[in-house]
């Protein structure tokens, strides 16, 4: 578990050296997603699954839509047929990775992967410990939520879609 | 646990070095930004996992829905200057 430990670290290292050494956008944007599900795996080795899978996809939904927006900036024209053959190796790829999960899940069983037994009660600190958010700490919800209201005006705002109707074109 | 915090703290100062080199796209600047939120989130998880206490486990989803509202002022920053400038580059802020 340690070395396991060790190499999550590293790849950490690795993908923030690349971040931060990248020329081009989207690679960029391919190192920020392998910096955060390294992060997540920290996250779950210290038995902190819950918030490594909240992260995780915050992080997912964001990084989608700065990715195409990358892509969109750059300006590339690609052929058709390239984009498929890629369709098809990836498609491969997940089914050739859903079997060997099922492979796995069936040889050595499956109870053992999200929720670790020997840590239980993390799991109930942590559940417990949420929940704190609607019971004593209304002044942190309430922060967060006038937070993002504030943002949704100020993006308005920016965008100046004020003058110019609900909808505009790119 | 201490070369946990040892590794967050060298990519905390890795990134910011990248972000302070960075000088031609604001994506990556974004980006960068994005990667330090990321590492003060992950250090702030282990804080919370090691000092196990309650009223303090809340604490991470509120430095994530900060630092997601200031990704999305950022983005929308972009998106200005795409669509007065055509490119994301640094050196057209000047003129915004």
């Amino acid at each position: 578990m340690d070395y396991v430990f060790c190499l999550v670290v590293t790849c950490m290292v690795v993908g923030a050296i690349v971040l931060s050494t990248t020329p081009v956008s989207y690679y960029g944007v391919i190192a920020l997603m392998g910096l955060v599900f390294f992060c997540c795996m920290v996250m779950v080795g210290m038995g902190r699954t819950f918030i490594a899978l909240v992260t995780f996809i915050v992080y997912l939904g964001g990084l989608v839509v700065v990715f195409s927006y990358c892509i969109s900036v750059e300006k590339d024209v690609e052929d058709a047929l390239k984009v498929l053959t890629f369709k098809v190796f990836v498609l491969l790829f997940v089914c050739v990775g859903i079997v060997a999960c099922l492979c796995i899940m069936f040889t050595f069983g499956s109870g053992e992967w999200l929720v670790m037994p020997s840590q239980d009660c993390f799991v109930c600190v942590e559940v417990n410990g949420f929940g704190v958010l609607y019971s004593c700490g209304a002044v942190g919800l309430v922060v967060c939520s006038w937070g993002l209201l504030v943002t949704l005006f100020s993006i308005l705002i920016v965008l100046s879609w004020h003058r110019w109707g609900g909808l505009r074109p790119f | 646990m201490e070369p946990i915090k040892i590794t967050l703290t060298t990519t905390f100062f890795i990134i910011m070095l990248g972000l302070s080199t960075q000088h031609k796209h604001l994506m990556l600047a974004l980006m960068c930004i994005e990667a330090m939120m990321l590492t003060l989130f992950t250090m702030l998880v282990t804080y919370t996992a090691t000092s196990l206490a309650v009223s303090h486990t809340p604490m991470p989803i509120i430095l994530l829905t900060i630092s997601v509202c200031g990704a999305s002022l950022g983005l929308s920053l972009v998106v200005a200057t795409t669509r007065t400038h055509g490119s994301d580059f640094l050196k057209n802020l000047n003129l915004l």
